[in-house]
């Protein structure tokens, strides 16, 4: 099972099963660790990711992009899926749709600079699952906007308006958090 | 374009991932089997046809005739954990006599997680385990993991690891070395059965076992235990063995083998059970070594047996907390 990935790339170059997880196992556990709500659920949707790319390799087609832009859709759909199962299991209770974002510099550099990592993954981790989907793609694997929006099936200027208003919410939740410790 | 201060947190964040390495590990080992499309794929897939036609009259015998109905077969099936996978076992029937001991391998019984072979000796005798040896038809050697063996009637079972690849999915033709054995016998004065002094000789046996396919089970909820999250991986089932990754983050494999102080030996601080529909313990193994250690916990590799379709209930006990979960197998 390989794929010939050649877009992008000066030489074609032969993409086996092992070869995806060496090049991209590190950056779909990172996705993971940011979309997921715990490491055990991590572990299991970077798991999920690749496994469905491995099994995906023949269909990849270097006309149709590049490799990396095909694995993060994979990727993302495997997200999706994974919290459509939790949300089906009950395990969703928390929702940020009752916030509205807005944006308070100075408040939310007093919050960030008392803020741990930890802390942080927290709030994200309850940010609805397609803002931490493009939270993890924009920032956790440092695509840019066009790229993200091509994992999640947006326009590159859509992609850049959704990850603003997924940082608004981002930052409505540290203020509150802030607000209200 | 430069980044305000959220975004630089964002980018530059301490996140606690998976392990690359075990993940990449267990997805290449999940993997399907390997498949090239080709310019000669008709050709390709009639010789490959061809090819698999003659690898199964190769390794698969006969489809195991119920080795339940040779006598003494159920118990031998029961005592090796293999009740469920009855139509499953190989019979075998190879037969090897040296200085006074016949032995016969009545069947065999192969799965991603053991290989079991089923055994009869005349007179009882158990293998000089240092001199035995299990290959497969590369010559590869398989460790062995537990024996058994009954000296009444002379049964013995071998559990050694599972196949390699590609043995694993094709199935093997295995050779079973014996260069010594013990007579096995009641000693009277004792009151147990005991091993006699080393008895030199050769005995050959071969098999050609078929692999037992395993399924994937739905994976259980994540549950807390006090102050301990446990968490599973992905669980599986073939029709003899049931097994599942069980994640206690946060606490070593070190802290998971203490004892809770009784007077007397102590009591073990964690526990994990596999529990059959009727309520019965089939735990095989679970093993807790340095290897155990991930960096966020231990990861605890649960084998059980499985007999029936139905209900299974993994407890996970620490620190007199328990946490069961329902594995449904068919």
């Amino acid at each position: 099972m390989e794929a010939v990935l050649s877009a992008g790339q000066t030489q074609p170059v032969t993409l086996t099963a092992e070869e995806l997880c060496r090049r991209y196992s590190a950056s779909v556990c990172r996705f993971a660790a940011i979309v997921a709500p715990n490491t055990g659920e991590a572990e299991d949707l970077a798991q999920d990711a690749l496994l469905r790319a491995i099994r995906a390799i023949d269909s990849y087609d270097p006309r149709r992009g590049t490799p990396e832009a095909w694995l993060w859709r994979i990727v993302v759909n495997a997200s999706r899926d994974a919290a459509r199962r939790r949300q089906r299991m009950g395990w969703l209770i928390d929702r940020i749709g009752l916030i509205t974002p807005r944006e308070t510099d100075s408040v939310e550099t007093l919050a960030l600079e008392k803020l741990r990592d930890a802390d942080l993954v927290a709030h994200l981790r309850r940010l609805p699952e397609r803002d931490r989907a493009l939270l993890a793609l924009r920032y956790g694997l440092g695509l840019d906007t066009g790229e993200a929006g091509q994992a999640v099936g947006l326009s590159a200027d859509s992609a850049g308006k959704a990850i603003r208003r997924a940082l608004a919410r981002l930052r409505a939740r540290l203020e509150v958090s802030f607000r209200e410790p | 374009m430069s980044l305000d201060p959220l975004e630089q947190r964002l980018t530059h964040i301490e996140l606690e991932t998976p392990d690359p390495g075990r993940v990449s590990a267990r997805v290449l080992t999940l993997r399907p089997k390997a498949r090239r499309v080709s310019v000669f794929r008709v050709p390709a897939v009639g010789l490959g046809t061809i090819a698999l036609a003659l690898a199964v009259l190769y390794f698969v015998p006969a489809a195991a005739a119920a080795l339940a109905g040779v006598p003494g077969g159920g118990d031998l099936l029961r005592e090796a954990g293999l009740a469920g996978a009855a139509g499953k076992v190989t019979t075998v029937g190879a037969v090897a006599e040296s200085s006074g001991y016949r032995i016969t391998l009545v069947g065999a019984y192969a799965d991603s997680e053991r290989t079991v072979l089923l055994l009869r000796t005349s007179p009882s005798a158990t293998p000089d385990f240092a001199t035995m040896g299990l290959t497969d038809q590369f010559g590869r050697s398989y460790p062995m993991q537990s024996g058994s063996s009954d000296g009444r009637t002379g049964d013995l079972i071998l559990q050694f690891d599972p196949l390699g690849w590609p043995d694993g999915t094709t199935g093997a033709r295995v050779t079973l070395r014996l260069n010594s054995v013990h007579r096995f016998a009641y000693d009277s004065a004792a009151r147990d059965w005991r091993n006699g002094p080393p008895v030199a000789g050769t005995w050959t046996l071969q098999a050609s076992i078929g692999i037992d396919e395993a399924v994937t089970l739905a994976t259980p909820s994540a549950g807390q235990l006090g102050g301990v999250t446990c968490t599973f991986g992905a669980a599986r089932a073939s029709a003899a063995t049931i097994v599942i990754d069980v994640y206690m983050h946060g606490v070593t494999p070190d802290q998971l083998e203490q004892r809770i102080p009784d007077g007397g030996k102590g009591l073990p601080v964690f526990q994990l059970l596999l529990i059959d529909p009727s309520g019965d313990v089939v735990t095989q193994s679970y093993g807790l070594s340095p290897a155990s250690q991930t960096s966020d916990g231990t990861v605890i590799h649960l084998v059980g047996f499985r007999s029936v379709p139905g209900n299974y209930t993994v407890r996970v006990v620490y620190q007199g907390v328990e946490l069961d979960r329902v594995l449904r197998v068919p």
